[in-house]
This record gives C-alpha cells, sequence and structure tokens, in this order.
C-alpha cells in the first residue's frame, strides 16, 4: 500500500508542477477600491466657513474655499491625511516629549517657533524622533479654553476615520484643514516614511496648516462659535 | 484603500512600499491593525499569488478565481480583529482557509446553477493549463479526475500540501489541529486517493508507468 501511495505522491508532485497558472492579477490595489466600492466611500470635504481664534491671533486670515479636490489633503507636501478604517486601539492621548524652555525648544527645532500674539506657554515640550523635531506649546488663556499649538519640520499625518467625520478645508495661510472626532496623529520623515513612536490618538478639535516648509496645528476645545467670534 | 493613503505623492508612495517589503508578516498585521494604509495592502501583495492559485485550483478559471481571491482578501481585512499572530498564527494558511472557502461556495453556487438549467450534474472537466514537458497528458488527466472523486475536504488538504506547498506547521494552522494530527489527515486523504484510483484508475499504479 505504502508503495502504491509513494507512485501517487510522486505524480501528484508532477501534476502539481506542471499546472501553468495564469498571471497572477494584482490583487493587492484592486481589494482597495473593492472595499470603497462597498460603502466604506471616503467623506466628501465640504466648503466651510472655519476661523479659529488661535489662527487669527497668530496673524492670520482665513477664507473659505471650494474644496475642488476629494477627501484628500496633501498640502505642500507636508501634511498628508488619510482614510482608516478605524482609529487604532491601544494608542495614547498623551503629547509625550521632553520638558523644556520655550529658547532650548527654539535651538533644537532650528527654526522661530510662533506664539499667538506672543503669549507665553504654560509647558513646552521637545519631541525629537531623529531629524524630525517638533514642539508642543501648551497655552492657557485666562479667557477660554485651553489649547496645545504643535510646530514641527516634519511631516504630519492624519488618520481620519472613513466616513466618520468630515474634513473641513480652508484657506488662510494657503490651506489648512480643520478636523474633528477621533482620529490618528503621526510624524513622517523627511523621506515620508512614518515614524511609529510619534503615533497617538486625539479627539481635540484641530486646525493644521503648512507655513514655510514648517507644518503648525492647534488641539483643542474650541468651538464653532468662538471661532466664528474670532 | 481601507486602509487608505491618500494624499501622497507617487513617489513617496513608492517609498513606503519598498520599505513595507522589509517588514514581516507580525509587523504588517499590527500595524494593519492599528490602520496603517498600506500594511494591509503589502500583505496582500505578499500573498496574493497564493491566494489566486488556490482560487484558480479550485475553480479553474481565471476570471472567477481573481473574483473569489478578492472577495476573499476584502473579507480577510475585515476579520483581521480575529486574526491572532501572537498566539502563534501564521497569517498565510489564515487567508487561504478564507479564499478556499470562497472558493469552494462558488464552486458549489457555480454547480447549482447548473443544475437549474438542467445542465448535467457530473463534475466540470478540468481546465488546468499543463506543461506537458513535466507531466504525461494522460496520467494527469487521469489523476486530476481521481482527485475529482475525493471529498472536498480531502482534496483541498492535497492541493495545500502538493500544490500550494504549505508546510505541516501551517497545515495545522489551517485546519485548526496538532501538527501531528495533520499527518495522519494527510495519509487518510492519500489512501482515499489511493482507493479511488485502484477502482477506477488501475493504470496509474502500473510499474513503470
Amino acid at each position: 500500500m505504502q508503495g502504491e501511495i509513494d507512485i501517487l505522491e510522486k505524480d501528484l508532485v508532477l501534476l502539481s508542477r506542471a499546472v501553468r497558472y495564469p498571471a497572477t492579477p494584482n490583487l493587492a490595489t484592486v481589494v482597495p477600491e473593492r472595499l470603497r466600492a462597498r460603502g466604506l466611500a471616503p467623506s466628501k470635504l465640504r466648503v466651510a466657513a472655519v476661523v479659529v481664534a488661535a489662527l487669527a491671533a497668530l496673524g492670520a486670515g482665513v477664507a473659505v474655499v471650494a474644496p475642488a479636490r476629494e477627501a484628500v489633503a496633501d498640502l505642500f507636501d507636508k501634511i498628508n491625511i488619510f482614510e482608516i478604517d478605524q482609529v487604532p486601539p491601544g494608542l495614547t492621548h498623551e503629547v509625550e516629549g521632553r520638558e523644556v524652555s520655550l529658547e532650548v525648544a527654539r535651538d533644537a527645532l532650528k527654526f522661530e517657533t510662533a506664539s499667538p500674539n506672543g503669549a507665553q506657554p504654560s509647558k513646552v515640550l521637545l519631541q525629537e524622533f531623529g531629524e524630525v523635531k517638533a514642539v508642543a506649546l501648551f497655552f492657557d488663556p485666562s479667557n477660554g479654553p485651553g489649547y496645545v499649538l504643535f510646530e514641527t519640520n516634519g511631516r504630519v499625518g492624519k488618520g481620519v476615520p472613513t466616513g466618520g467625520q468630515e474634513a473641513e478645508f480652508v484657506e488662510g495661510l494657503g490651506e489648512a484643514y480643520w478636523l474633528t472626532g477621533l482620529r490618528l496623529v503621526q510624524y513622517q520623515n523627511l523621506y515620508g516614511d512614518v515614524i511609529y513612536e510619534s503615533r497617538r490618538i486625539t479627539d481635540q478639535n484641530t486646525l493644521i496648516w503648512s507655513r514655510d516648509g514648517f507644518v503648525f496645528r492647534i488641539e483643542g476645545p474650541l468651538e464653532k462659535e468662538a471661532r466664528d467670534a474670532s | 484603500m481601507v486602509p487608505r493613503e491618500v494624499g501622497t505623492t507617487g513617489a513617496r508612495w513608492v517609498y513606503n512600499s519598498r520599505r513595507r517589503d522589509q517588514l514581516d508578516d507580525e509587523t504588517l498585521i499590527r500595524e494593519a491593525h492599528r490602520g496603517d494604509a498600506g500594511a494591509f495592502e503589502e500583505l496582500a501583495r505578499r500573498y496574493q499569488e497564493a491566494a489566486f492559485r488556490a482560487a484558480y485550483l479550485v475553480l479553474r478559471d481565471a476570471d472567477e478565481a481573481k473574483d473569489a481571491a478578492q472577495d476573499a482578501i476584502v473579507k480577510a481585512y475585515q476579520a483581521l480583529g480575529r486574526f491572532r499572530p501572537g498566539a502563534g498564527q501564521s497569517f498565510r494558511p489564515w487567508l487561504l482557509k478564507i479564499v478556499m472557502n470562497e472558493s469552494l461556495n462558488r464552486a458549489k453556487s457555480k454547480k447549482r446553477r447548473a443544475a437549474a438549467v438542467e445542465r448535467a450534474a457530473r463534475p466540470q472537466s478540468l481546465e488546468w493549463s499543463l506543461d506537458e514537458t513535466v507531466v504525461d497528458r494522460e496520467r494527469a488527466r487521469l489523476l486530476r479526475e481521481a482527485l475529482e472523486a475525493l471529498r472536498e475536504q480531502e482534496r483541498v488538504l492535497i492541493y495545500l500540501r502538493y500544490f500550494l506547498s504549505l508546510s505541516e506547521r501551517e497545515l495545522a494552522d489551517y485546519m485548526g489541529c496538532a501538527p501531528g494530527t495533520v499527518k495522519s489527515r494527510l495519509h487518510r486523504a492519500l489512501a482515499k486517493l489511493r482507493e479511488v484510483v485502484r477502482d477506477g484508475f488501475p493504470e496509474l499504479l502500473a510499474e513503470g508507468a
């Protein structure tokens, strides 16, 4: 019996080698399209009148423009908004970094950090990911909610849940996006690779924009009423 | 793509893809869990050939195999939360199980449709294209017919082991059993094939054939 099984095994091996499979189609790129076709299409950007008080305080007028683009943000090759099916669990909300003085942060970043109306931050965290450096400036104004202003020389990625929210496209210092809801934040290096240790999640309302090769973003419980009032 | 990365320049995307090539499956799966746009795409790219070939072995039609493999990969993405690389699961057998299930379901539907229009209910003729410099055409035809006479789970096991070259460890993952059990099931499948051959295709066992 074993001898016959050996013959069959040998034939099976030969048959397997003889099968001429058709060329493998490119499934890896087609499948994401099918996922979208199944109702996971990205939310559309819409026109929105967004004026952020803190941005205005930085001297930027923000004007509404028609979003003649899809749910894509690739601002000056610095800000990359992409879609994710699920906001990753297990990441921290915390902004982590080394607490330093504003002067130390400015030296490390090698560019002049901006502060709304020249206000002094209550805390400064320096984040260093190799060549990519960022500073988180915490502000606690007496007449409004606290917020954090991030400034970096790196690229910033924002993962927004598919269909879960809308990104509002605004124009001020070039272009800017207003984001709400839970989402992923990550820095990318100069080549566009994700810096995984930089990843965190946030549910704070955010305005993100790019100017002079740097990326700025404000996170905080900023309300539409406050923005409109500015 | 969902996970979908948009807003990247083509050049940057190519760069990212190249870097992901260097990551192992476990890392890619972890990143896909976390929503990394390209990680699952890289996994799909890595195993699309195995997925397509598995579907083709069952369906024997390139277009149907493509559809089945695509649907299976979409299902795998949606089920990724249930995949447990930390528990020793391997991605390839996990994906191939989804592909096989999808392909077998499609094959059954096809057979039902054929019966509904009162076509012969006999198994379809095999349409694998063969390199006849590697195997004798008549022996190949007989062996394929013998394989068709096996039960579905026996035939699939043979496809996985001999045609898709899954290791015993991967087969254990696929079947959800111990590696030792794989040996005995494989042996039973071959013994069953021997029975079928002895009854219907004895020339396959002839000496010097």
